[in-house]
This record gives C-alpha cells, structure tokens and sequence, in this order.
C-alpha cells in the first residue's frame, strides 16, 4: 500500500531507533462542562508505548536465557501543571518498584534486591500437553538495563527526546514503565512507556 | 455564564438541648426552640474573578464567609478558573418555614 494521505507503511516510520515491533500514542485533554454550563480545559498529556526487539540480527535473540524470564521496572513522575505558563512539569518521584523472573538475561541486573521468592506460570490454552514452569523472582529497586533499543536505569528517571518527527518539538517522554519478555524457543520483546505533555 | 452561581439553602435551628418533659421517667422531652435560621450560600463552579475584601459583611459588601480555590482548568476564554462559595448572613424565620417543618 502506498501512501496515501496520512498514511504510510510502518516500515517507513520515522524513528530514531531499530527493532522497533510496534509504537503507539493515546492523548487526552482534561475538559470539564461546569454545572454553570461554563466548558473549563487543562493540559492535554498522553502516553506512548513501544515493544521493540533487544537485540539485533545476529546477536543471540533469547539474551542467554533457556527458560521463560522476565523483568520489569515502574519509574514514577510527579506531574504539576503551571497554568501560569501552560506548561505540564514532570518531576521524577524515587522509590519506583522492580523486579526479575526467571534465568538472569543479558543486560539486565536489579540494583538492589528485597525479596526472593518461588513463582509459577501454567497455560493449557494450548493443549494439556504444554508445559508448565516454575522460576524464581526478585522484587526490589533500580533495574538496570543495558541492552537496546534503549537503556534505562530505573532508579534515575530520566527524559528522553524521540519521536521528533511526529511529536511538536522539544516534547520530551519520562519514561514511566520498562519490562522485558523473553519465551525460549520463540521470542524476546522489550516494551517501553512514556508519558509526556503537549502543553 | 462564567461566573454564574448556584444558590444553596440550609436551615438550623434556634434550640437549647433537649430536656425532659412529663412524668418523671415518663420518656417524654421537650425541644425547645426560637426560631430559625435560613442560610444562603452561592456556590461558583467557575469564577474568574474572586471576590475582594469590600464584598464581605462590615466592609460595605455582603458575604459573611468565602472561600475559593484555584484549578489548572481555564474558560474558554482563557481565563484562570477558581471554584468556591460564599456565605450570606443568616436571615432569622420562623420556625414553620422550615420546609418540612
């Protein structure tokens, strides 16, 4: 399909990275309709997700895991609007909880670890014959990550300037959630969440 | 519309505590009462304009009490938005004007 307005082919997608699987965006803008019939607006934020491969042709795509594996990282933001301005302030808040499952993957380690404990995954919506795993995950903070297509360290959030082609300029993202999938013999997915303000 | 408001009634009674009445043990009381207050307060979902200190009661305005706080909304027009109410002094009733009463 050419393009066609504005439309285009996702594998000409202007972005800044590689491996990209998929990126989406949701906006909205706070609207309230008073009991006076008076239409009140505030800042208009949005989020955007992308899942992208962590690693590149050639490189082992399970991340040196054998059995199913996970990681995942929350990176909180305190959100204050200036009406003076009309500009949306984002203020990183520590404390953001993580955690890892399963083999250890490659580029990721977990700063400081709390809790250590047994988790298990069955799914027969395959067949009875699927197989079941147990693994061992630990929950605590600062998940570092190492790998791409974008490296984080959860325990200092930060902001990041992608996008530039289809955001106003100067948007920046505060990256709000990592997490990284990884199901030997199959796939590997590494997904991001940033939340950012137009105003 | 901006700056509309919606008036909001209460009423309170003029009352001493309940006392007993009749027989001793009887469990009967008596409420008695002197009148009635009817209090209208003004409620602004949006204001653009807060009130100044010549509206309130005793500096030539009317309100006995106010109270407004800002938003990070603003009115079509661009205006800041502020949310409150403001207290009329009391008007003293009787007490079967109390609807219900």
């Amino acid at each position: 399909m050419a393009s066609c307005g504005n439309c285009d082919l996702t594998g000409l997608f202007p972005i800044e990275y590689t491996g990209i699987i998929s990126v989406s965006m949701s906006t909205s803008t706070e609207v309230t309709l008073t009991a006076t019939n008076v239409v009140l607006t505030g800042p208009t934020t949005g989020t955007i997700t992308m899942s992208a491969y962590p690693y590149i042709p050639g490189q082992d795509r399970l991340l040196g895991v054998s059995c199913p594996s996970s990681a995942r990282a929350e990176l909180k933001w305190v959100q204050k609007y200036d009406c003076f301005n009309d500009t949306m302030h984002f203020f990183p808040s520590w404390g953001g909880a993580a955690s890892v499952s399963g083999d250890s993957i490659t580029g990721v380690s977990l700063e400081r670890e709390v809790v250590t404990y047994q988790s298990m995954n069955a799914d027969a919506s395959s067949g009875p014959a699927s197989p079941y795993f147990y693994s061992t995950q630990t929950d605590g903070f600062n998940l570092i990550y190492t790998g791409r297509p974008i490296a984080i360290t959860s325990g200092r959030p930060q902001s990041y300037n992608i996008l530039s082609s289809v955001l106003p300029a100067n948007t920046n993202l505060y990256l709000s959630s990592f997490d990284i999938s990884i199901e030997p013999p199959t796939k590997s997915v590494v997904n991001y969440n940033f939340v950012f303000s137009l105003t | 519309m901006a700056d509309a408001f919606i008036e909001a009634l209460s009423y309170r009674l003029r009352t001493s505590g309940v006392v007993p009445g009749g027989p001793a043990g009887g469990g009967e009381f008596i409420l008695q009462t002197f009148g009635a207050e009817k209090v209208t307060t003004r409620v602004w979902p949006s204001k653009t304009v807060l009130l100044e200190s010549d509206d309130m009661r005793g500096l030539g305005g009317d309100y006995e009490s106010a109270s407004f706080q800002g938003s990070n909304l603003r009115t079509e027009g661009g205006d800041f938005s502020f949310s409150g109410q403001a207290q009329l002094p009391p008007d003293f009733i009787d007490e079967n004007e109390i609807p219900g009463a």
